[in-house]
């Protein structure tokens, strides 16, 4: 087990950057997500991490070890890969080893090894059987246990959930976290899917177009985001924004939503700059509240423990800027979503009155689209 | 709508009409032009037939044929020249087609023209092929006796074509040439469907290219590597015009395959029953080993 050490790392292909300047200190048993959407460099971050890939520039230290330009074989991590790489010519038993004996590790050693590997993953009764025999899942557990058995510095997973069905994905999420906990071994993972990176990091590392937006643990990643990008990319669904001028009101700052003056927690300062509040649909409420407003939805959707509300947002408040990819479709300008909890019987004929508060609200700059802290 | 006698093959009781109607053309080809002959020759081989004649009635039923062909020393002869023949010319078509699908399976500048000259001996008829193969060895004018002088490896002109060994070394390497890239496009046809992402697996886990070919390409071609090993056996075993416009199964008999052996009997002697009955037992090895390469294929994957 060892730390991870990232240096500046860049790579391009000809005029095509795909990871600009990406510095990452990783402490020993870590584990860390990196996700972002499609294209966003996250897994050639992987992969020259694996030395599958070679880095323009930058170096990077697992350990004390500099293995910028080390052979995969030689940088002691194991890698599972979203389609698990599994060969279908060999035994589960020799998956497993596969590592093991390229190194030349004695036969008893291995095999005492692999069945202890199974037997964490509870994957021993198959162990003479050929991946084609298994289910998606089985299959997934015999990667992850062909990256075990080598007792690796490092674990880099590659979306290693994407190919299994919802439910098992689920499941297995909590088994590769609750696997990171026995195993304490560093653990990268990759990811576009923002709730894996929420459950499973210790710290996620949020990445657009092979830049580092922001790294944080899930928590302050959902209360502080960085910027528009990150406020929009985590949470489901993705936080809701809004644009108004703002003006100056007692003393405070304070904006115009759904017709009403809304006074911020933030100076006055603040008034005449262009910004887009943010709002989560969690924390709009049923209700009366501390700003209440009449709408008229105009989707509801039932999820049975929750509802989401589809409010037309007015003329004034619409912003124009694009939602940044992540993994919600584009959401129109035109609308936001409410997420209520235990909501009572709501339909698209009447009116709603729904609250929010205004010190749960998030601000953003319109042009440099930073988050400006209340 | 009509009703009654229309034809209509859309509807779903009678789909399975539309494709019998389809495979009707075919299988009166195949019926014509091989079930048929292949039949009357089954027939001829137990007869004691010299010119084979449809309108003449049939002879009395014999296994002279039979029993004088595995009596015969020549037969025997065959049999050994089509096996060595088998067996060398097999391997090093494997040899090479591995060899070169491998390389021009790599991403370099101007692949596509490589892949081009790999495949460039299966285009060229095999008469030319061996016309151009009868003057390379030619034992006054051929560039091999020039070739292998300079290198100092022969003093004088060999005559390739009236020693057995020279001759039969001539037919292998003209067959090779012919063959080999045909296992080159089978196998790089299977290289490209083996995922990245194994290579990518054993590169983390610490093998070196050996290891991966012996661990990964090799065990991974193998589906492909079975039939193709069929296909390139049958056709060294069944090829005609190679052996018969190089040396016509001569020096002393050295290159008669079987299939020289049966066209020699049936149009130079013409002993049609004779010839027949080597075809039969040509048909049933081939069938009996290409069974068994077959019923191994798919157990590997």
């Amino acid at each position: 087990m060892a730390g991870i050490r990232i240096q500046n790392v860049t790579k391009s292909y000809g005029p095509l950057a795909v990871l600009k300047d990406f510095s990452l200190e990783i402490a020993d048993g870590e584990f860390v997500v990196f996700v972002g959407p499609s294209g966003c460099g996250k897994s050639t971050m992987l992969k020259i991490l694996a030395g599958l890939e070679e880095a323009s520039s930058g170096t990077i230290h697992i350990g004390d070890r500099d293995v910028t330009d080390l052979a995969p074989g030689d940088r002691d991590i194991a890698m599972v890969f979203q389609n698990y790489a599994l060969y279908p010519h060999l035994t589960v038993r020799k998956n497993m080893g596969f590592g093991l004996k390229m190194r030349g590790t004695p036969a008893a050693e291995i095999d005492r090894r692999v069945v202890e590997a199974a037997r964490i993953l509870g994957v021993d009764h198959l162990l003479d059987r050929r991946p084609r025999a298994l289910s998606g899942g089985q299959r997934q557990r015999v990667a992850l246990g062909r990256a075990i058995v080598r007792e690796p510095q490092a674990f880099l997973m590659d979306e290693p959930l994407s190919n299994l069905d919802a439910k098992l994905r689920v499941h297995t999420r909590a088994e590769i976290s609750a696997l990171h906990k026995r195993l304490g071994v560093t653990t990268i993972y990759v990811t576009h899917d923002q709730i894996e990176a929420m459950t499973m990091a210790d710290r996620i590392v949020i990445m657009k177009d092979g830049v580092i937006q922001q790294i944080a643990d899930p928590d302050t990643m959902f209360r502080k985001p960085a910027n528009l990008f990150v406020a929009g990319f985590i949470g489901s669904p993705g936080m809701n924004f809004l644009r108004s001028p703002v003006t100056s009101h007692e003393g405070r700052a304070a904006v115009r939503l759904f017709g009403q003056a809304v006074a911020l927690p933030a100076p006055a300062s603040l008034a005449g700059r262009d910004v887009v509040i943010g709002i989560r649909p969690e924390h709009i409420a049923q209700g009366a509240g501390p700003v209440t407003v009449e709408v008229a939805p105009r989707l509801v959707e039932s999820l049975g423990s929750e509802k989401y509300i589809y409010i037309d947002v007015p003329e004034e408040n619409r912003t124009t800027l694009a939602r940044t990819g992540g993994t919600e479709e584009e959401r129109r300008a035109d609308t936001i979503i409410a997420r209520l909890m235990n909501a009572d019987e709501t339909s698209t004929s009447g009116s709603l009155r729904v609250s929010f508060d205004p010190s749960r609200l998030h601000l953003f700059d319109a042009n440099t689209q930073e988050s400006i802290q209340l | 709508m009509k009703s009654g006698f229309s034809l209509d093959l859309a509807r779903p009781s009678r789909r399975h009409w539309l494709g019998y109607l389809l495979l009707a053309p075919a299988v009166l080809l195949i019926g014509l032009i091989i079930l048929y002959p292949l039949i009357v020759s089954v027939d001829l081989s137990f007869q004691n037939v010299n010119l084979a004649r449809l309108d003449q009635p049939r002879r009395p039923f014999t296994t002279a044929n039979y029993e004088r062909l595995f009596a015969s020393p020549d037969f025997w002869n065959a049999s050994w020249v089509t096996f060595k023949l088998v067996v060398i010319v097999s391997f090093f078509c494997f040899l090479l087609g591995l060899g070169t699908a491998l390389l021009v399976n790599n991403r370099f500048r101007g692949r596509t023209l490589a892949r081009l000259l790999v495949a460039l001996p299966w285009a060229v008829p095999e008469v030319i092929a061996v016309v151009i193969f009868a003057w390379l060895f030619d034992s006054s004018f051929g560039l091999m006796n020039w070739i292998f002088i300079k290198l100092g490896l022969i003093d004088t002109t060999v005559n390739w074509f009236s020693s057995p060994g020279a001759a039969f070394f001539v037919v292998c390497v003209t067959m090779i040439w012919k063959g080999y890239p045909f296992v080159s496009i089978m196998m790089l046809a299977g290289l490209q469907s083996i995922p990245e992402d194994f290579y990518n697996a054993a590169r983390v886990d610490g093998a070196n290219a050996w290891q991966r070919l012996v661990n990964i390409t090799i065990p991974s071609l193998m589906p492909v590597l079975g039939v193709t090993l069929v296909l390139v056996m049958l056709w060294v075993f069944r090829d005609f015009s190679i052996i018969y416009v190089l040396t016509g199964g001569g020096p002393l008999k050295a290159t008669q395959s079987l299939s020289i052996m049966t066209y020699e009997q049936a149009f130079g002697f013409f002993r049609m029953g004779y010839a027949s009955a080597i075809g039969v037992v040509t048909l049933i090895v081939c069938v009996i080993a290409s069974r068994l390469m077959m019923g191994r294929a798919p157990d590997n994957i």
